[in-house]
């Protein structure tokens, strides 16, 4: 009795590992036959491959970076594409190929907004942030605090003043880099998880002063545009533009990145 | 051939000899549009250089009422210019007419004699229209209620119904019958949103000619003609033209004295006149327009050509594309031409060499190419095209201008920087811009999942290193605390070591070795004393001994036999003979004094 249920588990376990290896490699066929349409100019196949497997699940910055191309030559996706190059940004700040492409991407963008002017500190740092992506700047926190307890330690208990005078210095170095790292990580983090960041999708939509569709409007926003969402009333999005101005529009006109 | 010569001669000095002279003529001068009821003047001049008029033959007037005529009167004028004297004289013969019935009539041409020669007037056609039957005005206050009454502004399109880029000519005219215009005021044009708009036509003085208008007799006079090109297509309205009238009207009051009667009083009425709003219906341009279109509307021709026959690496040439024909050139812009990317182009230069034709713009455009060719050898310059809208036929026609293959010949080195020997290297020119590649390796590919900034590890890390830090500590803590303590290590092995060490001198002593027995027994003695006093050996003096037993508690007697007992091995070690002594006591001794110490300490 006992030798059956052993003989149906071994069974499931095979089945469930070939199924595995198997969706994998589907994965990985569909991955490619992609790739192949799009060196072929077929972009509209490559995308539908490419979307499917996000449907999938899967996830990664390429993948997102791929349907953001296939969707910027498929053409008329300006909003899409700006909106995927961004969510591979998220992904990995530092992924060069996304950010370019985006500032292409965004030529296309119809509306020319001169955003407010950043402080010089906060540009700086959030350049530094994204030089790694959330889980490197984790790795980066655990290494800087080991280091700094061994600097520590050594400050305490090492024989000689010479060194215990290096291993101060090394300590306090260490434990400002492990603080900054711990930072980026949790930023680097926040901003990978925030949902307020938008484009607009819709050709063109009227940003109106009020949640509702007699209110009267106050500016007329394209497709590509970037917005924050503020507050969510129903089916209205109360949304400021990169220079300050706010107004609602409707959730339908916007994707969140 | 001496005869054809001849009459060439004299053709010519016929010629000459008649335009240095003035030209006797004799033309009609008469009313173009009469009203029915109308009383007018037709007036036969005859103009020559002497008084030799002779033979006047009168026309006859089948369709006109004779009312008087024809009066006759001369007129001679001499002008001195510049020295030469030059005499006119005229005869003229005037008829006063009545029309009999509306229509179209021809007054038949009357003939004279001018020095001997007959000359004719040509026929002219008089139009007799309706008469609009309007009375005298009556009393002051009518005259000038109805100043003005009569007069229209109207503004005329060639066309209502054109396309996108095709001339629309607007005339505006002012029109009355019988007030008297004195000035005009506050003229106002339409602004012709949605058009580009010349004026072609803005005469300075406003002069009045007599029309039909509507079976009328109007005067009219041409204010101001516009060519307008639509930029859009849809309905658009041209707004109303408006002019301000300044109209004289005669004061027929009742005179207020004698005197006053003979003079007639003016007064100065001001009207505003508007002319109507036009619609213009606009089609859009047809969908599909070629690639090469580039505004063109109307009917050109394309000639495309180099400037320079020769073209030699490093200099200047261009290519230059004329279009001509007629057209909104104004509107045109440069055809596309991609020369090859070895050749350095700069912005394109038009020259404008049309003007204002009935139908729109008539003449050329050029459109000049400059370039510079940076490297030598062959090239082939792609084929000009250049596309427009036919609005006659209603479609789009493209013009092809064949491929030009040239030769660059080497040039001169460039530049006035220093010529290195060698290669002159060129920076790679970006040609054109698109966004990068995908990404072809799929390893990355997994199933989204956590991040570590998101996972316990967050903490876990953290947590175990700091354990980690403490569990060192502590340890070294605890080797620091056992090692600092060596002293008292020693202190208590200090009961081992003299036993090893007793056990060596024993060994000794049965080996029969006395020195080494000596020698190990005062080790084994002195270095419990110093580890049990926790001192070192260089510290241990007789005298320091004895003190710090006695401190320690250590009995007189028990101190007095430790040292006599280093005193005995120290004996034994530096005398001269090897000898025994009385080893086993002092071995003995040894023991005792050790256990007592032991027990005391």
């Amino acid at each position: 009795m006992t030798g059956l249920r052993y003989m149906f588990a071994a069974i499931m376990c095979l089945a469930a590992s070939g199924l595995h290896a198997r969706t994998a490699s589907d994965a990985d066929s569909i991955w490619n036959r992609s790739v192949e349409y799009y060196s072929e100019g077929d972009y509209a196949n490559a995308l539908e491959g490419f979307i499917s497997l996000e449907n999938q699940g899967y996830l990664s910055a390429d993948l997102y970076y791929n349907i953001a191309n296939c969707y910027y030559k498929v053409g008329g996706y300006t909003g899409k594409a700006i909106v995927y190059y961004q969510r591979a940004l998220r992904i990995d700040p530092s992924f060069e190929d996304a950010r370019v492409n985006l500032a292409f991407a965004r030529n296309s963008a119809l509306d020319r907004i001169e955003p407010v002017p950043e402080f010089v500190m906060v540009t700086w740092l959030r350049d530094l942030r994204d030089a790694l992506t959330a889980d490197s700047w984790a790795w980066m926190f655990f290494i800087f605090l080991l280091s700094a307890a061994v600097a520590v330690l050594l400050f305490v208990y090492a024989p000689r003043p010479g060194l215990r005078k290096v291993s101060f210095a090394f300590s306090i170095v260490l434990v400002i880099f492990s603080a900054s790292s711990l930072a980026f990580t949790l930023s680097s983090n926040a901003w990978r998880n925030s949902r307020d960041g938008a484009v607009v999708i819709s050709p063109v939509t009227s940003v109106k002063s009020s949640p509702a569709e007699m209110a009267p409007p106050l500016f007329v926003i394209h497709e590509g545009t970037d917005v924050v969402i503020i507050e969510t009333v129903g089916d209205w999005d109360r949304i400021e533009l990169a220079d300050g101005r706010q107004g609602w529009l409707r959730a339908s006109d916007i994707e969140i990145i | 051939m001496l005869r054809s010569r001849l009459i060439f001669l004299f053709a010519v000095f016929f010629i000459g000899a008649g335009i240095s002279h003035a030209q006797p003529e004799f033309t009609v001068d008469a009313p173009a549009v009469v009203a029915s009821d109308e009383v007018f003047n037709a007036v036969y001049t005859a103009t020559a250089e002497k008084d030799a008029f002779s033979g006047f033959v009168p026309p006859q007037f089948p369709d006109f009422e004779v009312l008087a005529g024809p009066m006759s009167s001369t007129m001679m004028s001499t002008n001195i210019f510049n020295g030469k004297r030059t005499t006119v004289r005229q005869r003229s013969y005037t008829y006063t007419l009545r029309p009999l019935k509306e229509g179209k009539f021809i007054l038949p041409a009357a003939s004279i004699m001018i020095d001997g020669r007959k000359y004719e007037t040509p026929e002219t056609v008089v139009e007799v229209v309706k008469a609009s039957g309007k009375g005298t005005s009556s009393g002051r206050t009518d005259a000038r209620a109805s100043a003005g009454a009569d007069l229209v502004l109207k503004m005329d399109v060639s066309k209502t119904e054109v396309a996108v880029g095709e001339p629309v000519m607007a005339t505006i005219k002012l029109y009355c019958q019988n007030s008297a215009i004195s000035g005009l005021e506050d003229v106002r044009f339409p602004s012709f949103n949605g058009f580009w708009s010349q004026e072609t036509d803005t005469p300075q003085n406003i002069s009045f000619k007599r029309e039909n208008y509507g079976g009328k007799v109007y005067n009219s006079a041409l204010l101001r003609k516009f060519m307008l090109f639509p930029q859009q297509s849809g309905e658009i309205v041209i707004d109303p033209a408006e002019i301000v009238c300044l109209i004289q009207v005669r004061d027929n009051s009742p005179a207020t004295s004698f005197f006053d009667d003979f003079f007639d009083t003016y007064q100065t009425v001001r009207k505003r006149v508007a002319s109507e709003a036009v619609t213009v219906r606009v089609k859009p341009l047809p969908g599909g327009a070629p690639a090469s279109f580039t505004g063109g509307v109307g009917k050109f021709d394309m000639k495309v050509a180099l400037s320079t026959d020769s073209l030699k690496a490093h200099e200047a040439s261009s290519l230059t594309v004329t279009v001509s024909g007629d057209g909104n050139f104004n509107m045109l812009e440069a055809p596309d031409v991609t020369l090859p990317p070895e050749f350095e182009s700069y912005d394109v230069k038009k020259t404008d060499g049309y003007k204002a034709g009935p139908d729109g713009f008539t003449g050329k455009k050029v459109f000049e190419y400059p370039f510079i060719p940076r490297s030598y050898g062959s090239f082939t310059l792609p084929g000009v095209e250049f596309s427009y809208y036919d609005v006659s036929a209603g479609r789009y026609r493209t013009l092809k201008a064949p491929q030009m293959k040239v030769e660059v010949a080497k040039g001169n080195a460039t530049g006035p920087t220093v010529v290195q020997p060698g290669i002159n290297k060129q920076g790679v020119k970006t040609i054109g811009e698109d966004i990068r590649y995908i990404a072809v390796d799929g390893s990355g590919l997994k199933p989204a999942g956590r991040s570590i900034a998101e996972s316990p590890f967050m903490y876990i890390v953290p947590v175990a290193i700091a354990v980690l830090s403490a569990a060192v500590a502590f340890v070294i803590e605890r080797r620091r605390k056992l090692l600092g303590n060596a002293a008292v290590v020693r202190n208590r092995r200090a009961r081992k070591a003299a036993r090893f060490r007793l056990r060596n001198a024993d060994a000794f002593l049965r080996e029969g070795r006395p020195a080494d027995f000596y020698r190990e027994l005062h080790r084994a003695v002195y270095g419990y004393i110093a580890d049990k006093l926790m001192l070192p050996v260089s510290d241990l003096s007789r005298d320091r001994i004895t003190m710090e037993l006695r401190s320690a508690g250590v009995g007189d007697r028990t101190a007095g036999d430790l040292l006599s007992l280093l005193d005995t091995c120290e004996q034994a070690i530096y005398s001269p003979e090897n000898q025994w002594g009385d080893a086993k006591s002092a071995y003995t001794l040894a023991e005792n004094v050790i256990s007592q110490i032991e027990n005391t300490i």
